[in-house]
């Protein structure tokens, strides 16, 4: 028969008392381990191998944060790539852990095949996680949004989405202002533009 | 490590070191310009682009939770990425007072000593108002919705000459067409003698004898020394031996290197890195009525050309449109439709129908206002610093009656209010009201005497005599209008100071003087790229 743990005071404690604390020890290194896997980079299932997966998945992710973008667009994901960027170390758990939410919500593992109203139910649930997790998920949409709409990787494109043109050489005054603007001017009490 | 002698060490290329940089220079003092950011040839080197890589490699920030700010590190300062407008500041803004009413300006320094030297920096800067058929479709909108109210609305005045409205003004003019520091007071500076040595940080400042006999300056010895370290390649060292010393690196760089050498300034006031005045920013956003014109995000000049002072003397805040490009945008704040109750708002779908809407329906109002200073920086050891605002309820009442007054433009207009949750860096909430500004003045503020500010009127520092704030650092309050032209006309004011007193070796200014003839502006526009920096050459 096996000897019954002792507590840390010594005093003897019951079996069942042990398992408890032991399943929440499990439940503290399950918690840890989000951080930990992602200070390793350490992504199961074969994606830190398989950068055409972990592609897929992220364009699935990119094309749910700002919806209307083209999936096939060259600089669609570009962000989780460029090591200026915190983002290039977490790809790989990033794509992993959208691909096993798909599989705990929905069943399947294959994220970027699943409509968009399902891709933004997974993020949204991440979203509403705590701690690490959150952190990702909102600093992988915010960095996702700024990298389409302000149109970093091709600055003579800009974001038709939103009708940022980009770079413009060729300008005039005369698009960028109205005919008569006298109709719009308010009275003013200045003769100058200085205030008083 | 080596070590250079010189007149005057100028520490900062912006607008408060412009002008002690080409005055002296011009009077035949050796002077030395250290800037600690990267060199720019403004016809080369300026991108319109919204990378953030490129944006980062100038501009710089720092938050805390409750107030974040913004500034350049690169030669010319802020003066090449700023939105070019350049107005005086209010004389109510010279009235401000203490919480036991005691006025925050030095006796005698008010819109009317400054005006003269306003004149000199409006020359320099070619500064001009806005004519009606240059303003931006944004700023006229705007116009048409303070008119509609009744409210009067001025053309705002800039410092640029041929404009060509590409709308990326922040991001550098990529045309010349911007009058930033580099295509004036700089070049001219180097021209009459002075070097400018980039990529160069000052760390520490040392005493080698404070108090010398006044005189010319040539009669004067070294008093300071300055430890410089080269941000690039081997780290290069050097030793500064100066007679004069002019901090002048903005209000978060003076700030930083007076706090980094206090073991050796043992006689610094207190006041260092406190009474930070942030321009009051408050910003509110909403989708135009059908009935109302576009405006328009991305074409036109940065700024949209119209500000409004109808509420200066009841409220002590004035208003503008802002045209915020899409980084600017989504990297500052979350923005949603006011009452959109569906998740997720602030990204996904609803969030693309919102941006469809921005460069053409949305109107961004921006207040700035008189608010007290009380922001702190503090040093925290080593390179920490910390950046605090001390919270008050005065403080949030005027947050929020000044957002309701903006709140009220738009809905009186039929607007639809949009949600601005300023964000971090790393796109997380802040935990409580927060002010961001890239008008943060008073760190090492101007005062009557050392134990409520740092520099006197002259600006020079209490108990260290040579020893000189001439930029934002030393203006006392928040102007409620942008603060480049201010700290412009101080930086001249504060020169001509100087340059009567160690010229010829007579007493200091009082303040009430007019401008030395010697300080006539030339505003010829060099070209920075056909002139070599010199130091160590």
């Amino acid at each position: 028969m096996a000897t019954p743990p002792r507590s840390n005071t010594g005093a003897t404690v019951s079996r069942r008392a042990a398992l408890k604390s032991l399943a929440v020890l499990a439940a503290g290194v399950g918690a840890a381990c989000t951080p930990l896997r992602m200070a390793f980079r350490w992504a199961p299932g074969g994606f830190d191998d398989d950068q055409a997966l972990v592609d897929r998945v992220l364009r699935g992710f990119a094309t749910a944060v700002v919806p209307g973008l083209s999936v096939d667009d060259p600089n669609l994901v570009r962000h989780f790539y460029d090591d200026d960027y915190p983002l290039a170390k977490f790809r790989g758990y990033l794509a992993s852990d959208l691909c096993q939410e798909s599989v705990n919500r929905f069943g399947t593992p294959a994220f970027d095949q699943l409509p968009l109203a399902q891709r933004t139910k997974i993020i949204e649930g991440k979203l509403a996680k705590g701690g690490v997790t959150r952190r990702l998920y909102r600093g992988a949409v915010y960095l996702t949004q700024i990298a389409c709409y302000a149109g970093i990787y091709d600055p003579d494109r800009g974001c038709p989405l939103i009708d940022f043109d980009g770079r413009r050489r060729n300008t005039s005054v005369a698009d960028s202002t109205y005919p008569m603007p006298h109709r719009f001017l308010s009275h003013e009490i200045t003769s100058d533009g200085n205030p008083l | 490590m080596r070590t250079i002698k010189t007149d005057a060490l100028v520490i900062g290329s912006g607008f408060g070191a412009a002008p002690p940089a080409l005055r002296l220079a011009q009077a035949g003092f050796r002077v030395i310009v250290v800037e600690q950011g990267p060199a720019i040839n403004p016809y080369t080197d300026f991108k319109q682009t919204q990378d953030p890589q490129y944006i980062l490699k100038y501009l710089k920030g720092m938050s805390g939770d409750r107030l974040s700010v913004t500034y350049a590190e690169a030669m010319g300062g802020g003066s090449g990425f700023y939105e070019m407008v350049s107005l005086r500041a209010p004389s109510k803004v010279f009235s401000q007072v203490d919480d036991r009413g005691r006025g925050l300006w030095p006796r005698g320094i008010d819109r009317v000593l400054l005006d003269p030297y306003y004149d000199i920096a409006d020359e320099m800067l070619r500064v001009e108002q806005i004519a009606p058929e240059l303003v931006p479709k944004s700023g006229l909108v705007f116009s048409l919705m303070m008119k509609n109210l009744g409210y009067s609305c001025e053309r705002v005045r800039y410092a640029v000459q041929g404009c060509l409205a590409s709308g990326f003004c922040v991001t550098g003019c990529v045309y010349g067409a911007k009058q930033s520091l580099l295509v004036n007071y700089l070049p001219q500076a180097v021209k009459a003698g002075a070097a400018i040595e980039t990529d160069l940080e000052a760390l520490t400042v040392q005493v080698v004898r404070r108090f010398v006999k006044d005189g010319p300056l040539n009669d004067i010895p070294y008093r300071y020394e300055v430890y410089c370290r080269r941000r690039t390649g081997r780290r290069e060292r050097i030793r500064f031996c100066t007679k004069l010393l002019i901090l002048a690196g903005g209000t978060i760089g003076t700030a930083k290197l007076l706090l980094q050498s206090r073991e050796n300034l043992t006689s610094l006031s207190t006041q260092v890195g406190r009474n930070i005045a942030f321009n009051g920013s408050v910003k509110a956003a909403a989708l135009l009525p059908d009935h109302f014109p576009d405006g328009d995000m991305f074409a036109g000049r940065s700024h949209p050309g119209m500000m409004s002072y109808h509420f200066l003397e009841s409220r002590g805040i004035t208003i503008s449109a802002a045209k915020p490009l899409p980084l600017q945008a989504v990297a500052a704040a979350r923005l949603r439709l006011d009452g959109d109750t569906r998740t997720p708002s602030f990204w996904g779908a609803p969030h693309v129908e919102l941006m469809r809407q921005y460069r053409r329906r949305m109107m961004v109002l921006v207040a700035f206002g008189m608010t007290p200073p009380l922001g702190v920086l503090e040093f925290r050891g080593g390179l920490a610093f910390d950046l605090q605002l001390k919270m008050t309820d005065p403080l949030r009442r005027y947050f929020r009656d000044t957002k309701r007054l903006l709140h009220s433009i738009l809905l009186r207009n039929g607007c639809r209010l949009v949600d601005t949750e300023f964000v971090k860096h790393d796109g997380a909430s802040y935990p409580d009201l927060h002010f961001s500004t890239s008008h943060h003045v008073g760190s090492c503020r101007m005062a009557d005497s050392k134990a409520r500010g740092v520099c006197n009127a002259a600006g020079e520092v209490f108990s260290y005599p040579g020893l000189y704030v001439s930029d934002g650092a030393a203006i006392p309050t928040s102007l409620a209008v942008n603060t480049s032209l201010t700290i412009l006309a101080n930086a001249e004011r504060i020169t001509d100071g100087i340059l009567r007193r160690y010229r010829t070796g007579g007493e200091p200014v009082s303040a009430r003087t007019e401008p030395a003839a010697s300080l006539s502006a030339t505003p010829e526009t060099t070209r920075y790229d056909s002139i070599e920096p010199a130091v160590g050459k």
